[in-house]
């Protein structure tokens, strides 16, 4: 990145399909998969599919390094070298297993949040995952509806499910407009408990 | 001196004093953002571009050069794109180096001196040509 | 009508009313159940060509999109390559 990008709240699904253009202007791809870390929740990069309803898969992929820009309307690279192999960024395995999305959302203290819809992302100097959007439980009170979980810094490695912990639960949004405070209040609470 | 305007002019040959083409469009290279090629119609041979360096002068009523020889065809790989209009600057989007669009252009102003591009003009904005740093297929990329 | 007639006994009207209907009758020569259904009208056999082809543009449509649906891969180990 050139310069730190206006803090900014943005669903993993407004990234996907967004076009991938080089500096000198030309069309490289669009993004398929938003691939991060589950531990710090730091976007490692992106997955890239062709433009064109029945066009044929791609062997290459984006990593964060060499993200030049991420907007609102296309992600900038310098140009196409910046590619590396796509099994270098995530295997076809993880690709197909370690999807988030209709993942069960868990409290460490067992209660079910619902299931994950879309993946909340921070973009700031660095592009993180912050939260969760999912369609609540019962457990929520506002079961059906979208509502957005804060996460901590480290997310727990988890298998099938996504352990969240219960405080988690105070601090749950309905609109994204609300959430950064959100994220930002949970994440104090956190550290305030650790120390 | 825009794009919309300077578009239609005749091109002549001041050795033999005849229109020999019609600009149709123009190639804008980035870095720095200049007009290098003219694209021409209604030509007599087969070329159809004119490199910027071989027109003698871009006046109000028509552009000069000194000989038919000088409208030649594509030499390379991105002359041969701009002949298919695959670089053509009006109608292009404009994308920020940060991912953002600002519309497509609509005109663009040049100096008819030098060739350089001062301003990109889409709907809602005014870019300086100093901003252009790239123009390919799919968009012109402006600095922030 | 004659259960085994040949092509010979085909008069020409019957033989332009249609074509596929004719032929049927040469390959089916006992009337049955399967008789109706593969001497359908020509247009029976294009509508049910359309349809076949229909299914399967729907078919492809479906499976291409849930190909190219993005995804949210979280990684649990540190990748290989990974410079930071």
């Amino acid at each position: 990145m050139t310069a730190p990008t206006p803090m900014l709240l943005l669903r993993a699904s407004e990234v996907t399909g967004r076009p991938v253009v080089t500096l000198s202007g030309e069309l490289v791809a669009e993004i398929k998969d938003v691939v991060f870390e589950r531990s710090g929740g730091r976007i490692a990069g992106f997955t890239l599919r062709n433009p064109g309803l029945f066009s044929r898969s791609r062997k290459d992929s984006l990593p964060w390094v060499g993200v030049h820009g991420i907007g609102r309307d296309a992600v900038m690279v310098a140009d196409e070298t910046v590619l590396i192999a796509a099994n270098e960024l995530a295997s076809r395995k993880q690709s197909r297993d370690a999807d988030v999305l209709q993942d069960r959302v868990l409290t460490d203290n067992g209660r079910d949040l619902g299931r994950v819809v879309d993946v909340v992302l921070h973009s700031g100097t660095s592009l993180d995952v912050v939260g969760y959007e999912v369609e609540a439980s019962e457990a929520l009170g506002t079961a059906g509806r979208h509502v957005f979980i804060p996460l901590p810094d480290t997310v727990a490695v988890s298998g099938e499910n996504l352990i969240v912990p219960a405080a988690a639960t105070e601090f749950v949004s309905e609109d994204l407009a609300g959430f950064g405070a959100a994220v930002g209040a949970f994440r104090a609470r956190l550290r305030e408990g650790a120390s | 001196m825009l794009f919309s305007q300077a578009r239609k002019r005749d091109v002549v040959n001041t050795a033999t004093a005849t229109r020999v083409a019609r600009v149709d469009g123009f190639v804008v290279l980035p870095g720095p953002a200049r007009v290098a090629l003219l694209r021409l119609g209604k030509v007599s041979g087969a070329g159809t571009l004119l490199a910027w360096e071989d027109v003698r002068g871009f006046g109000p009523d028509a552009v000069t050069v000194a000989t038919d020889a000088v409208i030649r065809p594509p030499r390379d790989g991105l002359e041969q794109r701009a002949e298919d209009n695959d670089l053509e600057i009006l109608g292009k989007r404009v994308l920020t180096e940060r991912g953002m669009e600002l519309g497509s252009i609509t005109d663009v102003d040049f100096d008819p001196e030098t060739g350089a591009v001062t301003t990109l003009i889409t709907k809602t904005e005014t870019l300086a040509g100093q901003r252009m740093i790239g123009l390919g297929g799919y968009a012109v990329v402006v600095s922030d | 009508m004659n259960a085994d007639f040949t092509a010979a006994e085909v008069t020409p009207q019957q033989a332009s009313r249609s074509r596929s209907r004719y032929c049927a009758r040469r390959l089916a020569p006992k009337p049955g159940t399967a008789w109706r259904w593969v001497g359908m009208d020509w247009w029976g056999w294009v509508i049910l060509a359309l349809v076949i082809i229909a299914v399967l543009v729907v078919l492809a449509v479906v499976v291409q999109r849930r190909r190219r649906r993005g995804g949210v891969i979280g990684l649990s180990e540190p990748r290989r390559g990974d410079s930071r």
